[in-house]
Parts: structure tokens; C-alpha cells; sequence
């Protein structure tokens, strides 16, 4: 397979200590809870997984980020059982994906989801919460997803934003050892979505194995202690937020200076750089960083621009470096 | 929770969200009653024995209702808006949610059938032993499930609004064409031939059989029929599941 991996992800500091310390030592030592091994799932003349490595581990929120078509949401739906892979295997906890043995061990909140109108969030969340041995507590559960306050209201009674924290409701109520997530904030305004996000590392941090998919660089890097970059079917990138955000999340620096091509390359932060004559654009992951070695390396750097890069760019970047 | 306990739980929540959707709940409940008043109390000819034998067929006309349009347009809407989704992925075993749904049928049939014989005993005057009532209320709660597995096979093989069209067509065939509404023997030769085409009008048969009226063929004939239909239903369920699930 082709992928880029940038080493073994370590854990963000990010968590309070003792609890997730806990959950990254038997990160370490239990076993992935999601196996996949050489997932290969066409549609018709399209592939949309060609050959997919990847182990989801307890205690870890592992995110998907990608662009639109890039094979996120076909991987959910095999994880799931809602697929099947053309080639290739796929375990969850040592069971076959949609079995009923691994739906019980497993909470999904999916992209296009929709509940009964009718009946009310307690009616959902407790039936719900039914279906699985060993379910959380009805209260534990609403006050999880923020849904205190809405118990009586019909689910077509809620906003957007409130029917999704149902369908998350539904989806952790039965403590699942892998949480499935398939763009999870889609519909959410931005304090809902942190409010997900702290729910989310929450989860991960009690043990859950979480598999997040998501198309905004930031969620990725709010949640996430891995990042897998998908393009096209394929990992093209493997690390932990900070690295990926280092080869997605680049600034163009453009400008004409007199330093060489390898002097430029060697810069602090400079992930690509090229020169047509003296005009240069530089791609890094710390703009200013780079910006300050430029500036005292070469007192004659003229027509300075810093820009921007969309995630789309960046992966089709990747994508062409890994083809030259 | 065990099975029972799911079963119990799921056929609750289907019985609520039947209950709190008016548009189905009222025509299913008030049309077969409301058919039968009219054809069989108010229009009626003083003891023409129409009363019993329009209530062994609206009877069965009773399980039309729920069956074909809970299972039928129901499930492919929960199947358009997501929500079968996630019961899939749902640690909810099939026969669970099918068994609910089947379960949430029988009580609305239950409630139409009780509610006919009501009107038919103390309106229409039909006497009949007690064993006879109880015997009949069987076979038109039985009827559900047939009924249910028919409108299963439309509700997981078509979109929202082609099932909706698919159940209409279906609920006139088996309730005019089975004989239900008129009875089979004022149909023209041609047309009685559709009738032994109709698992509707097997069941009236027998429903008629059990109000003590003559019938063409026999009691097991007819209930042999109706077996058939039902295992041919089940299994064409189960293939649509398959292929609707994949």
C-alpha cells in the first residue's frame, strides 16, 4: 500500500491526566477493536476503498478527514455492516461487521439518519437504550447528548441541531467500545459542536474506540490523537493532528528573493518550496516561523504574500507528490 | 432485556407512533366501521341476512387497513427518511422489529374486529353461539399476518410515494376483486375467476363457513389456500429484506 506514515501516533496532552492516562495505558496493550486489512469496496467502475489498512484502538478518537468522495462514509458503512467489501477483511471486536454480536458493541451515529417523528427524546433514548445489555442510565445518557430540558418533546418538535443530539443520545446511550460518528456536527451550531467534541474525548477517555469522520481540518484537530488523511480510496497521510496539520494546513508563501532553492527548503516549517528563477513559493506549516527565517536570511525579499490553502488543495498536493 | 421484553417495548413505541399519526389512524379504524353501517344497517333490507354475512367479510376487510398501510407505505417512508438505517445498525434483532410492527398491527385489527362485532350484534342483530365469535375473531386477527407479509414485500421493494400507489392498488384489488365489499356471487363469471386469485377472498370464505352460511369448496381447502399465500408472502419478504438490507 501506498500510504505516508508519519510514525506511531502518540497521545495528545490534551486530556485531563489521570483517567486518560489510564486509557492510553490500555490503549497500548488491548487489542484494536476495529481490524481492517486490505478493504477494497468498488461501485460499479468507481473504487471507492482501494486496499485499506487500519486498526481503531480503545481509548483513541481516530478521525477520517478528507474531502467529499474520498471513501469516509463507505468505510463507516462497512465498519457497520451496512456494506460489503469486495476484497479484503474486517473485524470489530473479533466479530463479523453488522453481526448482532458486533452491533451490540457498537454505538453509530450516521450521516442521514432519521427518527420517528412521533414519539418523544425519552421515548427514543430509552427504547434505544433497550436494545443494549448494559445500557447507561436514561439521565446519564440526556445529560451526555444536552438534551436536559427536551425529554418531552416529539422529535419533530426539535431543531436540526437538537434532532442530531438525539441521534447522538442513541448512539453512546449503550456504552459502546466503538463509537462510530460519521460527520457528526454537520447540522450543530458552533457551541453544540463543542459541546459534542468535549462529550466525544469524554467518551474516549472512559475507553470508548472512537472512529469520527469529518471534512473540517479543526474538528479533526480538536478531537482527534489520529488523523487518517483519505483521498481517493486511500490513506495519504497517517499521524497525529499536529502532522497532519503540518502538511494540510499550509500557508503559501510567495515572494521573490535571491536564497537558493535548498536554502529555502531547509527553512523552519517549509514543507515544499520552488523557484522559478528568482519568484518562489514556499508551502509550510508554520507561516511565521518561516516568514521570520525568510525576512533574516534575505534582506531582499520583495513582493511578499502569504495565502491560504483549502484541505482539497492539500490533498491533491499530497497526492501528486506521492505520484512524481 | 430479554426478547419478550424488547418485543413488548418496540410494539409499544409502534403502537404510539401509529396512534399519533391521525391520517393513518382515523381511515383505519372508522373506514371498515363506517363501510359496514352503511351497507349492512342502514341500507339493509329487513332480514335479508346481510348484517352476518357482511360482517364475516368486513372482518377481514378490518386487517386490510393497518396491514397494508403500516407495513407497506410505512416501512418504505422509514426506509426514505433514514430511519430504518439506523434500526439496522442497531443491536435490534430483525425479527424483533418485524414481530413489533406485526404485533402493533394486530392490536389496531383487534380493535376494528371488536368494535364491528359490536355494531353488528347490537345494529344488525347477528346472533350467533359463542364459540362461532370466537372462532371468527381468530381468523380475522389471523388475517393480519398475511396481510402484514403482503404489505412487507411492497414497503421494502418500493420508494415512498410508488408504495403508497402499490398499497392503493392492492387494498381495492383484495377488498372489491376478494369479494369483501360485494359479495362473489354477483360478480360476472369472468370476474369470479380473479376472486380465487385473492388471499381476501379465501378468508371470507372461511369466515363465512364459521357464521354458518353454505361455501363453494371446503373449510381446509380454504384454509390451505390461505397457508400457501402466507409461506409464499414470508418467503418473498425474506428475499426483499435481503436485497433492500444490501
Amino acid at each position: 500500500m501506498n500510504t505516508t506514515t508519519l510514525g506511531a501516533p502518540p497521545r495528545t496532552p490534551r486530556s485531563p491526566p489521570a483517567p486518560a492516562a489510564a486509557a492510553a495505558l490500555q490503549a497500548e496493550t488491548a487489542p484494536a477493536v476495529v481490524q481492517a486489512r486490505g478493504l477494497v469496496r468498488r461501485y460499479g467502475a468507481v473504487t471507492a476503498l482501494a486496499g485499506l489498512d487500519l486498526d481503531i484502538h480503545p481509548g483513541r478518537v481516530t478521525t477520517l478527514l478528507g474531502p467529499n468522495g474520498a471513501g469516509k462514509s463507505t468505510l463507516v458503512g462497512l465498519v457497520l455492516g451496512r456494506l460489503r467489501a469486495d476484497a479484503g477483511t474486517l473485524q470489530v471486536a473479533g466479530h463479523a461487521p453488522g453481526s448482532l454480536a458486533a452491533r451490540r458493541l457498537t454505538g453509530a451515529m450516521l450521516q442521514a439518519a432519521g427518527l420517528a417523528p412521533q414519539l418523544t427524546v425519552q421515548e427514543h433514548v430509552a427504547l434505544h437504550s433497550g436494545y443494549h445489555p448494559g445500557a447507561r442510565p436514561l439521565a446519564e445518557t440526556l445529560a451526555l447528548a444536552g438534551l436536559q430540558g427536551l425529554e418531552r418533546r416529539r422529535y419533530e418538535a426539535l431543531s436540526g441541531g437538537q434532532q442530531r443530539r438525539v441521534q447522538f443520545a442513541l448512539a453512546l446511550a449503550g456504552r459502546p467500545r466503538l463509537l462510530v460518528l460519521d460527520e457528526p456536527t454537520a447540522a450543530l451550531d458552533a457551541e453544540s459542536r463543542r459541546a459534542l467534541w468535549r462529550t466525544v474525548r469524554a467518551l474516549a477517555d472512559e475507553g470508548s474506540a472512537v472512529l469520527l469522520t469529518t471534512h473540517l481540518l479543526e474538528e479533526a484537530e480538536a478531537l482527534s490523537d489520529r488523523v487518517l488523511l483519505l483521498a481517493g480510496g486511500r490513506v495519504v497521510a497517517d499521524g497525529t493532528p499536529g502532522e497532519i496539520r503540518g502538511r494540510v494546513a499550509a500557508r503559501w508563501v510567495r515572494c521573490v528573493s535571491g536564497l537558493p532553492l535548498p536554502q529555502l527548503q531547509a527553512l523552519p516549517g517549509v514543507v515544499a518550496a520552488t523557484a522559478e528563477g528568482r519568484r518562489v513559493a514556499l508551502r509550510t506549516g508554520a507561516a511565521e516561523a518561516t516568514l521570520r527565517a525568510l525576512l533574516a536570511a534575505d534582506a531582499g525579499v520583495a513582493e511578499l504574500e502569504v495565502t491560504g490553502t483549502r484541505l482539497e488543495d492539500a490533498v491533491l498536493d499530497l497526492l501528486k507528490k506521492e505520484a512524481a | 432485556m430479554n426478547t419478550l421484553t424488547l418485543l413488548w417495548a418496540e410494539a409499544g413505541a409502534e403502537w404510539r407512533k401509529a396512534w399519533r399519526q391521525p391520517a393513518f389512524a382515523i381511515p383505519t379504524l372508522v373506514l371498515p366501521l363506517a363501510f359496514y353501517a352503511l351497507f349492512a344497517i342502514v341500507l339493509a333490507r329487513p332480514g335479508g341476512g346481510n348484517a352476518a354475512y357482511l360482517m364475516a367479510t368486513y372482518g377481514v376487510f378490518a386487517s386490510l387497513g393497518p396491514a397494508l398501510f403500516a407495513f407497506g407505505a410505512g416501512i418504505a417512508h422509514e426506509r426514505e427518511t433514514g430511519q430504518l438505517a439506523l434500526k439496522q445498525v442497531s443491536p435490534l434483532p430483525v425479527p424483533v422489529y418485524l414481530g413489533a410492527k406485526l404485533l402493533s398491527c394486530l392490536g389496531f385489527t383487534g380493535l376494528v374486529v371488536l368494535a364491528l362485532y359490536a355494531l353488528a350484534a347490537w345494529a344488525g342483530g347477528v346472533v350467533l353461539p359463542r364459540g362461532a365469535w370466537l372462532a371468527l375473531a381468530v381468523v380475522h386477527l389471523l388475517a393480519a399476518v398475511p396481510m402484514g407479509l403482503l404489505g412487507l414485500v411492497v414497503g421494502l421493494s418500493f420508494g415512498g410515494s410508488a408504495a403508497m400507489g402499490v398499497t392503493n392498488l392492492l387494498f381495492l384489488a383484495l377488498a372489491v376483486l376478494g369479494g369483501l365489499w360485494i359479495p362473489v356471487f354477483l360478480f360476472p363469471g369472468w370476474m369470479q375467476g380473479f376472486a380465487l386469485a385473492m388471499p381476501t377472498h379465501h378468508l371470507a370464505e372461511l369466515s363465512l363457513a364459521l357464521t354458518g352460511r353454505p361455501i363453494a369448496g371446503s373449510v381446509p381447502g380454504h384454509a390451505a389456500v390461505v397457508a400457501g399465500f402466507t409461506l409464499a408472502f414470508a418467503g418473498a419478504v425474506a428475499l426483499a429484506w435481503r436485497r433492500a438490507h444490501r
